[in-house]
């Protein structure tokens, strides 16, 4: 290995961004009762809310069961493969609807602006903060915006950007990261918060009560709404056709942040564009039930440029500047491959993470990325190259379940598979090879395969290796690196299977 | 000070649409066909006869009230004392309503022994920025017409525009919307599909299920968390008249 990837055991909380420290991180995380804890019941939360939309997760349909399962089942199906269709349709003519998109636009007094790199992204934020001399943003909810790290690169220049996203805004008075795409506050509990709360928050004394924490968080970002100049967020979907921005969620943060101040800036990878408005209604559908289990959120926002001042009756609120960021950020290396190309279909519903097991049991901040769980394991080797994030592929049992639950069928267990794979092996002939492609890859255990592969192609090699390793079974090593972690060191038999059967006159 | 570098942006958009169109498939994927999704329950009503909307007000209803949104009957003729009955019971002493708002008169005479005796009617005629701080910290209620309502969720489809601004279904903490049942679809899809807004698209579309909540907090639900505390819908029966109360 090229880097060190079991370096130092951190304290938790877990607040770093390093995805080399993977494993290192894992460990604190088991070892944490109450991270556990949380995690384990709100996984169990969200499977079960998904699963009175569409039935469990696991296994195939029982022909004898429930109807209302076969039924959700069945609905789920159909469902999915119309969305499979819609973001396969979509990024199959990515380019085009992309300048389709930026034309419509453009046409209706939208700033549309590109960058190929978070530091690109953060340049366009400045500037347009400086343009309006902004000494803060409000923020909605955006894991591009963490993808840049917005935050941290505007404080730099002085500005402030507040988070106003329930969860958002609780992790970043915690000082730390979202654990979660969906539910960013996820690995904490009511007295921790009401703990932040009360520390943070003037005039605020320790409440558990979950109503009056967020009565309190209403109250202080609300003066923030009504004052900010500028606004920032995310987007779920963009229509080329109609040149809109599409948002949803419950809070009406979101609303907040792209209604009420001067300026609007959203930003969003350049992956979330589907042609026709219509394409909306099946992910929609797929996104709310597979997230958070509901059938629809309390708003669905379609934004389609700002506010219209000309003409015999001008509008009299909405931003009156509105601006977005189309990011790729290793985004086009995934769209290369026709293999990798399925990751940029997901639409970040988090149902992978709810469903799998690893990432219930150490949470979303061990992962050290912007994307935790299966889908950021997937994503995040194209957003910052295979070496650092070369442990992540592996942190599956390759259950299946990821796969299972995505809402817009990607392959994710395949997908994992590849990534192993690239980062072990140089890029085939022909193709280019991804950043940071063959960096884990280990002289030592090739060696190790190639005489294994070696050994197990001749018979007679076979023979004598197994009959040798038999007889001196008792030079074993008691300690074998990770294997002896957690398990009884391997020995081989004193005898082999087939020596055996033929002493017992079964060959 | 930095400057919005137009050229930067222009060479980043070159390159990726450069990197995009180099790996990009020769031929695009066929047009993905609906049909599976309009034949399905999520996307039901588009296709074939239009579920009569007196079928659609009682499971509207239901799925209104399970996002916690109040829902009141009223008719033709008494909705705006509905919405005056709404007003006292909370004791709502600033209602804003767009100019546009196609019962203002009938709303007007109704409030009128009201008006100036604890209550005022604030039109919302001038842009955000003239009344800001009103609106946020005055204001107790705003008033909306919704332009469909959906049947299987409970939603409220709003187009917002010059006369019924953005805000007013998001700032006040009382929202009470206006919903003339004859306005009612089974779905999501068969709402877009009847009201084309693709055709010509408003700054603003918004879907409305329920006042703004968070489960934010060890997944317990708050409700009222950034936007209304309390959605109060309004459906007034229509079906048996000639034109619609909120044309």
């Amino acid at each position: 290995m090229n880097t060190p990837h079991t370096k130092p055991v951190h304290e938790a909380p877990l607040t770093f961004v390093d995805p080399r420290h993977f494993k290192a991180n894992t460990q604190v995380a088991v070892d944490d009762a109450h991270l556990r804890k949380s995690f384990r019941s709100a996984m169990d939360f969200l499977q079960t809310k998904r699963a009175a939309h569409f039935g469990t997760a696991q296994g195939a349909l029982p022909p004898d069961g429930p109807a209302e399962v076969r039924d959700a089942k069945t609905a789920f199906e159909t469902l999915r493969r119309q969305g499979e269709a819609i973001r396969q349709y979509s990024l199959s003519k990515l380019p085009d609807l992309l300048e389709q998109l930026d034309a419509q636009l453009t046409a209706r007094g939208v700033q549309v602006h590109w960058a190929s790199t978070p530091a690109e992204a953060n340049a366009l934020f400045l500037a347009i903060a400086q343009q309006h001399g902004a000494r803060g943003m409000v923020k909605g909810k955006s894991m591009v915006s963490e993808e840049i790290e917005l935050n941290h690169r505007m404080a730099e220049h002085g500005i402030t950007c507040l988070e106003s996203d329930m969860g958002e805004y609780i992790v970043q008075l915690a000082g730390e990261r979202p654990s979660h795409i969906i539910m960013p506050a996820i690995h904490k509990t009511k007295q921790q918060i009401a703990e932040l709360f009360a520390q943070h928050i003037p005039g605020t004394s320790y409440t558990e009560d979950v109503d009056e924490l967020i009565a309190t968080g209403r109250r202080v970002l609300r003066h923030e709404f009504r004052d900010a100049k500028i606004g920032v967020s995310g987007v779920n979907f963009l229509v080329a056709e109609t040149g809109s921005l599409v948002l949803v969620e419950n809070e009406g943060n979101g609303r907040m942040c792209t209604t009420v101040p001067e300026v609007h800036i959203a930003i969003t990878g350049i992956e979330k564009v589907v042609e026709k408005l219509e394409h909306v209604l099946p992910l929609y559908a797929l996104l709310t039930r597979s997230a958070t289990g509901q059938a629809v959120t309390t708003y669905l926002n379609v934004i389609t440029g700002p506010r219209r001042v000309q003409g015999e009756a001008p509008e009299l609120d909405g931003p009156r500047e509105l601006h977005l960021i189309l990011l790729d950020n290793g985004r086009s290396q995934a769209y290369r491959e026709a293999d990798f190309r399925p990751t940029l279909q997901c639409i970040r519903c988090g149902a992978c993470m709810n469903h799998c097991p690893v990432y219930a049991r150490i949470g979303g901040l061990a992962y050290g990325t912007t994307y935790p769980g299966p889908i950021g394991s997937i994503i995040s080797p194209h957003l910052m190259g295979l070496d650092p994030t070369q442990d992540l592929p592996t942190a599956s049992s390759l259950c299946g379940a990821c796969g299972e639950v995505c809402p817009v069928g990607i392959p994710i267990p395949e997908l994992l598979m590849q990534l192993r794979h690239a980062a072990k092996h140089e890029a085939e002939p022909g193709h280019a090879p991804l950043a940071g492609q063959a960096s884990a890859r280990d002289w030592k255990e090739e060696a190790a395969w190639k005489t294994w592969a070696k050994l197990s192609s001749s018979p007679t090699l076979y023979r004598n290796f197994v009959g040798l390793a038999g007889r001196l079974s008792w030079l074993t090593p008691p300690w074998q690196a990770g294997w002896t972690a957690h398990r009884t060191p391997l020995k081989p038999a004193s005898q082999s299977l087939r020596a055996r059967l033929k002493g017992a006159g079964l060959e | 000070m930095t400057l919005l570098d137009a050229t930067a942006s222009a060479a980043a958009r070159r390159a990726i649409l450069a990197r995009l169109r180099g790996a990009a498939p020769a031929q695009p994927l066929p047009t993905p066909d609906l049909a599976p999704f309009f034949q399905s329950p999520f996307g039901r009503g588009v296709q074939g006869e239009r579920p009569a909307p007196a079928d659609l007000i009682a499971p509207f209803e239901a799925a209104a009230r399970g996002w916690r949104a109040e829902v009141l009957h009223a008719s033709p003729a008494n909705w705006p004392a509905a919405v005056q009955q709404v007003l006292q019971q909370r004791g709502c002493r600033h209602l804003a309503v767009g100019q546009g708002f196609p019962g203002l008169h009938a709303l007007t005479a109704q409030l009128a022994p009201q008006l100036g005796h604890g209550l005022t009617l604030h039109p919302f005629a001038s842009p955000l920025e003239d009344w800001k701080p009103q609106l946020f910290d005055q204001i107790d209620a705003g008033l909306t017409c919704a332009a469909a309502g959906v049947a299987d969720t409970g939603s409220l489809v709003l187009q917002p525009g010059p006369g019924e601004p953005r805000t007013l279904s998001l700032v006040p903490p009382l929202h009470i919307a206006v919903l003339p049942a004859r306005r009612l679809y089974a779905s999501l899809a068969a709402a877009w599909s009847a009201l084309q807004p693709q055709a010509d698209m408003p700054t603003n579309l918004l879907l409305i299920s329920g006042p703004s909540k968070t489960a934010d907090i060890q997944q317990v639900l708050a409700f009222g968390a950034h936007g209304p505390k309390e959605l109060v819908i309004v459906l007034v029966n229509d079906l048996q008249n000639d034109s619609e109360v909120c044309a």
